[in-house]
């Protein structure tokens, strides 16, 4: 066992980490002033990886939203007990999340640490599923869907995606359907808890008011107790993408008052490398900033049109499995924006930016940084988000800090018309 | 940490000294008497104030700048607490010395007194286009509230509850008294503000007294501060004099059902502390009734909580359910409750429901807003500042004061917004 210590003097932080023999990785980043403790348990395992080769059965495909549902389903004991209970009787908030690309298990306390350590590895590694279990909790899911399905927010985006997507399965709902979650039974959750959470799938990350080679020591007994078979999972399988959009724009009717519109590029990109992914990120979003940021003239001049209001908002999807930007407003005058924003893609040749503006950008990014680092909840979900692939959070700053002009030219490049989709949800009333 | 309380010319100031945080943060309070002619003006104000200032005199303009100080937060809110409308003014900066400069902290607060003394406003009246697109804005911010079902039905709920109580008034305002306002009637609310309201500026992070006073000279530009004296909560619980039901229907897949009970507990009272720990136990935790019995055991819903309002002696809980389920979850709260009345507690769920409680207050303590926040709200109410000895308060709650505070629960109003069994 090699335990590496780093200190990152400039933000006055410090990382301990090591991998255990079972494979499973500790990052423990001590927070001595603060009292609370915030721990992540996570496993490289989302709604995308629905299909996938393992080693004894070969290709196995599963009902979409199965990630979520075994999240919701591994908080239930062997012994009748509830893991989030068994945490909140310790004092500690406990919590989980499913995301496209990983499953993340959690709680924060500011006493009981060590048992609270110990029941997350606890809960995570020692499923237990019944029929009535599963049974009930397709009851409580059928609810949470039925609550997005009432969110016009979330409507926007799936829609969107499902015309941008044809194959891809980053436009499923990551919980699934009513419908899906039906075909989810006790052994399909088994076989991918035995595929997914391999000690070596996952990661464990402490951030707070601990000592590092204590938490190291609890985890190596935990772990040593328990037996693990070698890791099952061979290859996740991702379906092949169109290189084209599948509707260039939809609408549908809610019961909402203004009209929601979303708009997304596809991007095409050859290969996508984790060592220049945070640069190439970045780059587009010096880009989007540039076109649509509070200091561009096309936000005011939207503004001014009354094309958009205070929900006005872009972001980037960057990641292996998809790579698309994401515009989105709430508007009274829902075909005239996306017009507006139609035309400025198509011609992004024109369009020129600034060397002064990149290197305003970069302080912004810097400040950022800067301003995450007094929570330990966003250390945590950071580190994890960077450490799925391999990349170290304080030292990502120093990559996508020598980001340049070119860079962001380059992205800009990548932004084609081709790929430009819009999804509009108009009010129902007259 | 180390709070200390002094003033500037007249100006209270509370500073917390401490090193745990990367960032310095601001906050400058303006307290008046909140009422229903002038919540939408003080809500329009925050907006046009946080939009942009005389120097900065676009939201281009102050975004570079504050982008050029490191990311800069910077922010205009309007709160109501009970009978009183709280506007403040945020600015929070990373510490200079982890990037290097010697001047961000004064650059920040010029920028801040700059915003407080001399806003986007010329010859008394704002500059008439912003204030045209912030009155937009926050028009189809009210209007489109109906998008959001869970926001919709609270509201909805408030105004069939409590239309004529202060929490019942919007915080964000009202159309229609929107319209009425204009340039000049808004400029004259900024100096209603600047020269009547109760300040009070808190400051927090690695930053020393000296500096701090040094930096924070704009507050003597203040005229003599007035106290306000407005009451911060409700004296007792408005009386129940019978049940209503009010469900409305929309086209949803889910219904929002919202029950709101009368606690005749003021904020001051010896139980309202317990009152704190009672709505952990009752549905504020997973191992909550609520949640174990409307959730785990009936499968009735994914989302149901309760939360005390203790300035307006309000207890409320709220679920999402089938329509088809709304009575069934009724009668579940109901009879969790009643069990409440009947004494048949259990104690390992009030020692589960303190411990939560006190380690929420230690988490407030790690962050900078929560610390803010905090200070903010004992400040008002004149109570404890030290966070040590609050939380003592809470240790010396006992089983039996949430045994008896229970008795003084009554169900007021039942709201329910109708989805279908879709």
């Amino acid at each position: 066992m090699n335990i590496t210590k780093q200190e990152f003097p400039r933000f006055h932080e410090t990382l301990v980490k090591v991998e255990l023999e079972n494979g499973l990785e500790i990052h423990i980043i001590p927070k001595p002033r603060f009292h609370k403790t915030y721990a992540l348990f996570v496993t490289k395992y989302g709604s995308m990886d629905n299909t996938f080769i393992h080693k004894d059965l070969k290709e196995v495909s599963m009902p979409y939203g199965i990630a979520h549902f075994l999240e919701h389903k591994l908080f239930e004991m062997e012994d009748g007990t509830d893991a989030g209970s068994t945490l909140d009787a310790l004092g500690a908030q406990p919590n989980a999340y499913t995301s496209y690309n990983k499953t993340a298990y959690l709680f924060s306390a500011t006493k009981n640490v060590d048992q609270c350590l110990e029941i997350l590895l606890d809960f995570v590694q020692k499923p237990y599923f019944t029929k009535e279990g599963v049974d009930k909790e397709q009851g409580i899911i059928d609810e949470e869907l039925k609550m997005y399905q009432d969110m016009p927010g979330e409507a926007l985006r799936q829609g969107l995606l499902k015309n941008m997507y044809h194959a891809n399965e980053v436009k499923e709902d990551i919980g699934g359907t009513i419908a899906s979650i039906k075909e989810i039974d006790q052994e399909k959750l088994y076989l991918c808890h035995e595929t997914f959470y391999h000690p070596s799938n996952m990661i464990l990350v402490v951030v707070g008011n601990v000592d590092p080679e204590q938490v190291i020591e609890l985890v190596k007994a935990n772990q040593d107790k328990k037996q693990f078979a070698e890791s099952k999972l061979e290859a996740r399988v991702r379906k092949v993408e169109n290189k084209e959009i599948v509707d260039k724009t939809r609408t549908i009717q809610m019961d909402i008052v203004d009209a929601k519109v979303a708009m997304g590029v596809k991007l095409q990109l050859s290969t996508w490398n984790p060592q220049t992914y945070v640069k190439e990120e970045l780059a587009y979003r010096i880009l989007l900033e540039e076109l649509f940021g509070l200091t561009s003239k096309h936000y005011q001049e939207m503004l001014d049109l009354e094309l958009i209001n205070q929900t006005f908002g872009y972001d980037i999807m960057y990641e292996d499995f998809a790579q698309f930007i994401y515009i989105h407003s709430d508007t009274k005058k829902p075909k005239e924006l996306v017009a507006y924003i139609e035309e400025i893609i198509l011609n992004l040749d024109e369009f020129t930016l600034e060397e002064s503006s990149i290197l305003r950008y970069l302080k912004v990014i810097q400040g950022g940084y800067i301003k995450g680092l007094n929570f330990v909840e966003y250390i945590a979900n950071t580190y994890a988000q960077y450490q799925i692939h391999g990349l170290n959070m304080f030292e990502v700053l120093e990559m996508i800090e020598t980001v340049t002009l070119e860079d962001v030219i380059n992205a800009k490049e990548k932004v084609t018309f081709e790929g430009f989709s819009s999804f509009i949800i108009e009010s129902n009333k007259k | 940490m180390k709070v200390k309380e002094f003033r500037l010319k007249d100006i209270p100031i509370t500073m917390i000294e401490t090193d745990k945080f990367k960032t310095i943060s601001v906050f400058v309070y303006f307290k008046n008497k909140l009422t229903r002619e002038n919540t939408t003006i003080r809500s329009l104000l925050s907006r046009v104030l946080g939009h942009s200032t005389r120097e900065y005199n676009t939201k281009a303009k102050m975004t570079e700048k504050l982008q050029s100080l490191y990311d800069a937060i910077y922010g205009v809110h309007n709160q109501n607490i009970h009978e009183a409308s709280f506007i403040s003014y945020h600015l929070e900066i990373v510490d200079e010395e982890l990037v290097g400069s010697h001047t961000l902290f004064h650059e920040a607060m010029q920028f801040l007194g700059g915003a407080i003394f001399h806003p986007n406003a010329e010859n008394n009246m704002f500059d008439e286009k912003v204030v045209q697109e912030q009155k937009r804005l926050l028009k189809s911010r009210i209007e489109n509230i109906y998008n959001n079902k869970d926001r919709f039905a609270y509201k909805r709920f408030l105004e069939t509850m409590a239309p004529n109580e202060p929490v019942g008034i919007s915080t964000l305002g009202y159309s229609d008294a929107l319209e009425q306002i204009d340039a000049t009637s808004l400029y004259d609310a900024y100096l209603d503000m600047l020269t009547n309201d109760e300040v009070h500026v808190i400051i927090l992070g690695n930053i020393s007294e000296l500096k701090a006073v040094t930096e924070l000279s704009f507050v003597e530009d203040f005229s003599n501060n007035h106290k306000i004296d407005v009451n911060l909560y409700a004296s007792s619980a408005k009386q129940v004099e019978k049940v209503q039901r009010v469900e409305e229907v929309q086209d949803l897949n889910q219904s929002k059902l919202l029950m709101g009970y009368r606690i005749d507990i003021p904020v001051k009272h010896e139980y309202n502390d317990a009152v704190t720990i009672f709505n952990a136990m009752f549905g504020g935790l997973f191992v909550s009734n609520l949640f174990r019995e409307v959730r785990e055991k009936h499968s009735l819903a994914y989302s149901v909580f309760s939360h005390h309002l203790s300035e307006a002696c309000m207890l409320i809980v709220r679920a999402g359910v089938d329509e088809k389920n709304v009575d069934k979850a009724i009668q579940i709260i109901t009879e969790e409750l009643d069990k409440y009345k009947n004494k048949k507690v259990s104690k390992p769920l009030f020692d589960i429901a303190k411990e939560n409680v006190l380690s929420e207050l230690d988490a407030l303590e790690d962050s900078p807003n929560g610390i803010a926040n905090f200070i903010h709200r004992q400040a008002s109410l004149n109570e404890e500042l030290d966070f040590k000895a609050y939380k003592a308060r809470f240790e010396k709650v006992k089983l039996k004061d949430v045994l008896a505070l229970v008795q003084k629960i009554e169900l007021d109003t039942i709201y329910v917004l109708k989805g279908g069994s879709k």
